[in-house]
């Protein structure tokens, strides 16, 4: 073997090698639990980008990159994307947001970013800091099956329960008043105002073809912003979030 | 058309880097996730708990030059897979005692050295293949991602002591190697 290598060089081949090998097959179709956790991971990334002080190097490479002489230029595109965005406005009287009593969000061509409208929310913390809510009324079949509670600063906790006889599940998540914001799915559906008792709520009814109807409803509950997400109806999720209102839920320390 | 002028302004402050490399790289995550745990649910946990140590360190992401990005979410994977296996599997990894020797770790020359000529690449290879996975992928991120000691703990979920520890056994077992074939 006349070619030479690092040790440095053969270990990086020894990945490319192991990785390669790895099948790139279709993946079975990812769960919709899967789905929204990743969802709330690009979210919580969005949120982390924009509060990074300073990015590295190769952040800025990556990005548009705008140098002092081309700032007339870019200037001129943007009057003209504003003056576009105005005149379109006008003409089809629609913005693209969305506005509901407790959420209003930013519409993109494939998610709509949702955040709270509620007024006292500033008053609350970042953070969940003493005790996480698990549901106490459950549909008959279901069982927890896990939690996660962030080890340390908690923006969010989720709890999984699923009827392991018939697969179906909802993912519960709690998540803090102040700061709330997450991506929901609104590229082939439609986000609508609904109320979780005498609270504010909106939901997503996704409809697939072969597996039953799933639905994403989020709630302003009285100190939580709080979510359902699983198998069943808009209908059926509402009734559940309902009856755990009524009910209390079951509220674990964070120190347990 | 207002879509249009929206997708538009939608500029990089907006833009999810981070969910661009999973949608398009997703089929690969899963067969380096699933071909190590051969479980769907503990795959996509996989991908999962990669992306979110992510999504709590976008500085990490924005230190990787962009070709690499992928790469690296390879190997983070791969870490998260290996974690959940020796999890389910319970398999305790021991931090063996070693001292840090920084003479070791300073001397970069000891890994970006050429192997020439009477050293045989294959048997160097299946020595590597040999090494425990948790000293390669810090050897393997601290030179093909460029990755400080601070970004590497923090991309494996480790200490800072814990990944000097791990490189320098890496170098010790490396240097030994070579020595022991250089005298055969």
């Amino acid at each position: 073997m006349n070619d030479s290598y690092s040790i440095s060089g053969l270990i990086s081949m020894y990945y490319e090698d192991l990785f390669s090998g790895a099948e790139e097959v279709e993946p079975p179709r990812l769960s919709f639990r899967h789905k929204i956790k990743m969802k709330k991971v690009f979210s919580e990334f969005q949120k982390n980008k924009s509060k990074s002080a300073s990015l590295p190097i190769y952040a800025m490479k990556s990005n548009t990159h705008i140098s002092v002489r081309s700032i007339r230029k870019h200037s001129l595109a943007f009057l003209m994307i504003a003056f576009i965005a105005v005149g379109s406005i006008l003409l089809t009287g629609t913005m693209r947001v969305y506005n509901s009593p407790s959420f209003y969000g930013t519409i993109f061509p494939d998610y709509t970013r949702l955040h709270t409208n509620a007024a006292d929310a500033d008053t609350y913390p970042i953070f969940i800091e003493k005790e996480y809510y698990l549901l106490s009324v459950l549909p008959e079949g279901y069982e927890l099956v896990r939690t996660f509670v962030p080890p340390e600063e908690k923006p969010i906790v989720c709890s999984e329960y699923e009827n392991k006889a018939t697969g179906q599940y909802v993912v519960f998540d709690q998540e803090p008043k102040n700061g709330f914001v997450t991506d929901v799915n609104t590229e082939k559906y439609k986000m609508y105002p609904a109320k979780v008792n005498e609270h504010d709520a909106v939901y997503v009814q996704f409809n697939y073809r072969d597996i039953p109807v799933e639905t994403l409803l989020i709630w302003n509950s009285d100190e939580y912003i709080l979510s359902l997400s699983g198998t069943g109806t808009k209908d059926e999720l509402i009734a559940l979030a309902s009856a755990n209102e009524r009910n209390g839920f079951i509220k674990v320390s964070i120190e347990d | 058309m207002v879509s249009a002028v929206v997708s538009t302004m939608n500029d990089d402050s907006q833009r999810n880097e981070l969910a661009e490399i999973y949608n398009k790289h997703i089929n690969k995550f899963y067969a380096i996730a699933f071909s190590k745990l051969k479980n769907n649910q503990d795959a996509e946990d996989a991908i999962q708990e990669a992306f979110l140590d992510i999504a709590k360190n976008p500085e990490i992401l924005f230190s990787i030059p962009v070709n690499k990005r992928a790469a690296y979410m390879n190997v983070i994977v791969l870490h998260k897979a290996t974690n959940i296996f020796k999890k389910r599997n319970k398999i305790a990894e021991r931090e063996l005692d070693y001292d840090t020797c920084d003479d070791l770790l300073s001397n970069d020359s000891l890994l970006d050295e050429k192997v020439i000529g009477d050293f045989n690449c294959g048997q160097i290879l299946k020595f590597i293949r040999n090494m425990p996975e948790s000293l390669l992928e810090a050897v393997y991120l601290k030179y093909n991602f460029n990755m400080n000691i601070a970004d590497i703990a923090k991309s494996l979920g480790v200490s800072e002591d814990v990944v000097r520890k791990r490189l320098s056994r890496a170098y010790f077992k490396i240097n030994e190697y070579r020595e022991r074939m250089r005298n055969e």
